[in-house]
């Protein structure tokens, strides 16, 4: 399964990059960086998504859901109104420790997700009105921000989040034995040597801030987080050395794609990548809600 | 040898554990009995490391943090694993594979149904699994006959005689006076985070008297009329 996915996302790659005119300028310093960004936007999203589901014991975690991401991209952009991008990545990685702090406290599953539905509709509107502040003509970006936009980055930004994102995935596959044990009850974990808040904090806290680097990039992205796990655990296997990168493959496989249908739909004008994996995984959601609904 | 002196463990304003201290060797039984609230979740869960305490707790003359914790294994009070997980990867996370216990149990046939799918009786006896098949030198269970059915029960008072004659350390947390007794070779009665009696079979009806106000014999009659 793993082999398979692999090859699906480099054919995909392969398509979604040289489709239409190819021309190395703008595969080199276009195309390849907006579809590798968009490609681990949607791997650490539904990766991040199974890390919360797994160390929260809650099958409706992830970070748009509980609200984190919304929180962040608040964070990123009162950064942006003091007109600096490097204040608006380190104040969103700074609401990322925060929203851990908060979530690592483990309310009552319930709570927490209505917790999280207010804190995104304060964060969305904040954000919105702080853009106006910004500039009351920028605000087609705060939108496409709050729904999630691929944007085209140089090739030096692609590496750098490509070297995070990669050193994130491979400390998390060290301890996805951990996370087994985690899944099965926090007692159960500590007769392996297991600290269970220590192990909650720490794959918590990487994973938020891999969450703040993409909503600082992208803006915000539902459902790949939630959905995108489950999938996985549904069809294939619930052990984590599997589940992490599988569901790495197939959220980065399903953002590539619906950057690539929102540029192509209705071209030569473009839509936020959000929108189709919105479209495509929301009646999903439903479906993961309705299969939980006597849990 | 589990040795416990003197715990304290304070949640909010309440004192859960008031000064307990018993011991638990290996080769035997001990059976923690005492009415919902009394503290034995919480004396298991210091016992593992997992509450803030004050006084000692030694597993093999080794605190719980300081790796004592990694020579028990426990089955907790509400064992609920991830839903997706499956039978087989549950028992594939264990140390080792004992046929006798998976066939006593009667996981064979459930071995490839999903955690989510399965009752609390069946989620129960994978539980007891999990616990019984790490090799640890003590294992810990807490409330393992509940939503067990009677033949299970006994299925499982057999496997835990045989882990004690393995040399294993059991300490067994439950409400069941029936079971408690016929797996127990020492009973600590539990009341209000105290300990109040500990004693070996012939005390055992004079304690629950004294705790519960009425003793087995009497609730197996009741039952059996």
């Amino acid at each position: 399964m793993i082999i398979i996915l692999i090859l699906l996302a480099v054919l995909l790659f392969l398509l979604f990059t040289f489709y239409g005119n190819p021309n190395s300028y703008i595969v080199e310093n276009l195309r390849v960086p907006r579809n590798t960004v968009a490609f681990l936007c949607g791997g650490s999203l539904a990766l991040s998504g199974a890390v919360y589901q797994t160390v929260l014991k809650n099958p409706l975690a992830e970070p748009y859901i509980l609200g984190v991401a919304g929180f962040i991209l608040l964070g990123y952009t009162i950064g942006k109104l003091l007109r600096a991008e490097e204040i608006g990545l380190a104040l969103s990685s700074a609401f990322a420790v925060l929203s851990v702090m908060y979530i690592s406290k483990r309310l009552p599953p319930k709570h927490m997700l209505l917790v999280g539905v207010g804190v995104n509709a304060f964060s969305v509107s904040a954000v919105l009105v702080l853009y106006s502040f910004l500039d009351p003509y920028s605000l087609k970006e705060s939108v496409t921000k709050t729904i999630g936009v691929v944007p085209y980055v140089s090739i030096w930004v692609v590496l750098i989040i490509s070297l995070i994102t990669f050193l994130v995935f491979l400390f998390l596959m060290l301890r996805s034995r951990n996370l087994d044990l985690l899944s099965v009850g926090e007692l159960e974990a500590v007769s392996f040597g297991v600290n269970p808040s220590r192990e909650r904090v720490i794959s918590l806290v990487l994973t938020t801030v891999l969450t703040a680097i993409f909503v600082s990039l992208v803006g915000l992205v539902g459902f790949i987080g939630l959905v995108v796990p489950h999938i996985v655990r549904f069809i294939h296997s619930s052990v984590h050395s599997k589940v992490l990168p599988l569901s790495f493959l197939l959220g980065g496989i399903i953002f590539m794609g619906s950057d690539f249908l929102a540029r192509m739909v209705v071209y030569p004008a473009e839509i936020p990548a959000g929108v189709f994996s919105s479209l495509m995984l929301s009646p999903l959601f439903i479906g993961v809600v309705w299969r939980l609904r006597h849990d | 040898m589990i040795e416990v002196y003197n715990l304290y463990v304070r949640k909010g304003e309440k004192e859960v554990l008031n000064g307990v201290s018993m011991e638990v060797d290996r080769g035997e039984t001990v059976v923690l009995i005492g009415e919902n609230g009394s503290g034995k979740t919480t004396l298991i869960r210091a016992i593992t490391g997992l509450e803030d305490y004050k006084g000692e707790i030694y597993i093999d003359g080794v605190e719980p943090e300081k790796g004592g914790k990694e020579k028990i294994s426990v089955l907790s009070q509400d064992f609920n694993p991830m839903a997706y997980l499956k039978v087989s990867e549950i028992i594939g996370f264990c140390d080792s594979v004992d046929e006798e216990v998976i066939k006593e149990l009667g996981l064979n046939g459930i071995f490839s149904s999903r955690i989510g799918n399965l009752s609390g009786g069946e989620r129960r006896r994978v539980g007891i699994g999990f616990a019984l098949m790490n090799d640890r030198p003590y294992i810990i269970l807490d409330e393992p006959t509940a939503n067990l059915d009677i033949s299970y029960i006994n299925r499982l008072i057999s496997l835990l005689r045989r882990k004690v004659e393995e040399g294993k350390g059991l300490l067994i947390a439950t409400h069941d006076l029936i079971f408690g007794r016929e797996v127990g070779d020492r009973f600590v009665f539990l009341r209000d985070g105290k300990v109040a009696y500990i004693t070996n079979e012939e005390g055992f009806n004079y304690a629950c008297t004294k705790v519960f106000g009425t003793n087995m014999y009497t609730e197996v009659m009741k039952r059996c009329v």
